[in-house]
């Protein structure tokens, strides 16, 4: 099932995971202060990230990405790589 | 358990809608019932389910009025999504197949069971928030002047700036303004018990707040280009119901924690942030300076949603065993003595300090171009512009004191003697709070006056018998100088769209200046 940025903010976490595991497609990580892990997916028409825990060995927080602008603020150095904007 | 299961009641009745399939009513509970309105219809779609591998069944007379039957079916925790989509799937197909062997518009299903048709309908909310019934009671205003002075003073008066009158000053300043991010809203938030006790008190601001204002500064001055360049100054920004506001710090909850209502009183404030989230449109909610250390509240608010993140440091100095500046630099490390002697008291003789009385409009323009140097230096925390008009309010406020640095006329040789500094406090009745400080550049080399700005309003906090003097946020190598201790507080954050978890593993380093 298609969701909306809206819809898929009403799961919770574990939902979130799932959602993702079925219907994201992974695009790019980035570690953060060596602890973290943040993997950017594109599900449906939106993007989310997943903020990975190395130490405890789980995915934290999934939340939904602004927008392709924020995107580039944050992803500058991959972006053309990959070519999302 | 009980969550799961949630989950998979909510993904259920999101996918039946989604499906288009005649939900009679929006389950809280795994039982689900969707119309078909004659038996024989509802028989069809049975045997077709089971055929499939569904097992389904039927709400039928002398349970339900014969034209009222439906097709019954229950979710468990065990379902995945998928399990559930593909049942659905099946579903839709066969109710829309079985009427129309029947020759029976769906219309007909609709008005039997007297619903609209989807297309009629709006997109509602899956989560309702309600009032629950409940002990508490709760007081919900919007301006501090239907709020009790003296029971609010008691309460959180003496933490920062927000005091009764502080609050109406910043109401009065952030309304009717022409810039959006110049306007906030205030909610003020009171839950008391059955005894009409305070368990709860806090009060909110929504704000536009820039995106990036906890992102490094790297990405500030990224953005802030990007936003000259395509001139549009609202260019990722985003409005947040926040506790607190944009210019008080500090605990701006008073709960009541040896209540038993406490949790149920800030389950309260949640379901209020969340309506004031639609309300506003904000993109989301943000509770702010709380203890960092409190495993009880961490666990609290994660399982509510929210996210846990690390707030800069703040700073207070609330001892004062001295009586001079000598004595004063005797209570410093070693280290910091050389430098406090070496940058402050060695140009103290070179300032005239003063608290500024009558300020003409002329000389508040001054002191605003002086903040607007210090607002244009600094990206670490970047906010929008404070607006003139707060100015003009705090110039004419006795709770406010401007203190103005200037330089003697033997090192001043301008035309005309102007402040080279200004520090905006806020004085309550234990503490001295420093808010906002203007700097003129040009002298800030050859007489450090951010450093002697600083000295100033800890000798003033101590000359106006105060207990502590709240020194905000960043500059903590310096501030440490001075014998400040470190306040470590932390945010719990929900947010439909995400200010990239970045910014807030990024927060957790940042160094920020400010006052």
């Amino acid at each position: 099932m298609r969701l909306t940025k809206e819809e898929f903010s009403i799961f919770n976490l574990a939902s979130r995971i799932k959602i993702i595991e079925n219907d994201g497609v992974y695009l790019i990580k980035k570690i953060v202060d060596g602890r973290h892990e943040i993997r950017l997916y594109l599900l449906y028409d939106f993007y989310v990230e997943e903020y990975y825990d190395y130490k405890q060995n789980k995915v934290l927080q999934v939340n939904t990405v602004k927008g392709k602008e924020w995107l580039q603020a944050f992803y500058l150095d991959m972006i053309n790589q990959f070519n999302f904007c | 358990m009980q969550a799961q299961l949630n989950e998979n009641i909510k993904y259920t009745n999101l996918a039946i809608k989604k499906h288009g399939l005649p939900l009679v009513s929006e389950s809280a509970t795994p039982i689900f019932f969707i119309g078909v309105s004659l038996p024989k219809i509802g028989y069809s779609i049975i045997s077709r389910m089971l055929k499939d591998g569904y097992y389904v069944n039927a709400g039928i007379f002398p349970g339900v009025p014969v034209k009222n039957t439906g097709i019954r079916f229950t979710i468990t925790k065990l379902h995945t999504f998928k399990e559930i989509d593909n049942m659905l799937e099946a579903l839709t197909y066969h109710h829309a197949e079985v009427l129309k062997e029947e020759n029976f518009p769906i219309s007909k299903v609709y008005q039997a069971f007297k619903m609209k048709e989807p297309i009629e309908q709006k997109m509602e909310e899956i989560i309702t928030i309600g009032e629950k019934q409940s002990k508490l009671q709760v007081q919900h205003v919007t301006s501090v002047i239907d709020v009790d002075k003296l029971e609010w003073d008691n309460l959180l008066g003496n933490r920062g700036t927000y005091n009764w009158d502080g609050l109406k000053l910043l109401e009065e300043s952030f309304s009717a303004n022409l810039k959006p991010e110049e306007n906030w809203n205030f909610d003020y938030i009171i839950v008391r018990d059955e005894n009409e006790k305070p368990v709860l008190v806090t009060f909110l601001t929504s704000a536009i707040w820039k995106d990036d204002m906890l992102a490094p500064e790297g990405v500030s001055v990224q953005v802030e280009n990007k936003r000259k360049s395509l001139n549009d100054p609202y260019y990722l920004t985003s409005k947040l119901v926040s506790m607190g506001s944009l210019l008080t710090e500090g605990d701006h909850l008073y709960i009541d924690r040896t209540s038993p209502y406490w949790k149920e009183a800030m389950g309260i404030l949640l379901e209020k942030m969340s309506v004031l989230q639609e309300k506003y449109r904000a993109t989301g909610t943000l509770l702010r300076d709380l203890k960092q250390g409190d495993d009880e509240m961490d666990n609290y608010m994660m399982d509510n949603g929210y996210f846990k993140m690390g707030m800069p440091v703040s700073h207070v100095i609330d001892t004062f065993n001295w009586t001079n500046r000598e004595e004063f630099v005797a209570t410093l490390s070693s280290r910091s003595r050389r430098h406090v002697r070496r940058d402050v008291m060695d140009y103290v003789d070179k300032y005239e300090v003063t608290i500024a009385e009558n300020l003409t409009a002329g000389e508040i323009e001054h002191l605003y171009g002086l903040y607007m140097n210090v607002k244009a230096k600094s990206l670490l925390l970047n906010t929008f512009a404070l607006p003139y008009k707060l100015f003009e309010n705090m110039a004419a406020d006795p709770n406010w004191e401007i203190m103005l640095l200037n330089l003697k006329p033997e090192f001043d040789k301008r035309e005309k003697r102007k402040p080279i500094a200004a520090v905006f406090s806020y004085v309550t009745e234990e503490k001295y709070n420093p808010m906002i400080v203007g700097l003129d550049y040009a002298f800030q080399e050859e007489f450090k006056c951010y450093k002697q700005a600083l000295y100033r309003v800890i000798e003033r906090t101590h000359l106006l018998r105060k207990k502590a003097v709240n020194l905000g946020f960043g500059a903590t190598v310096e501030k440490q100088k001075y014998g400040a201790k470190l306040i470590n507080v932390v945010a719990y954050m929900q947010a439909q769209d995400n200010f990239s978890l970045e910014v807030v593993s990024g927060m957790n380093v940042a160094e920020v200046v400010s006052v």
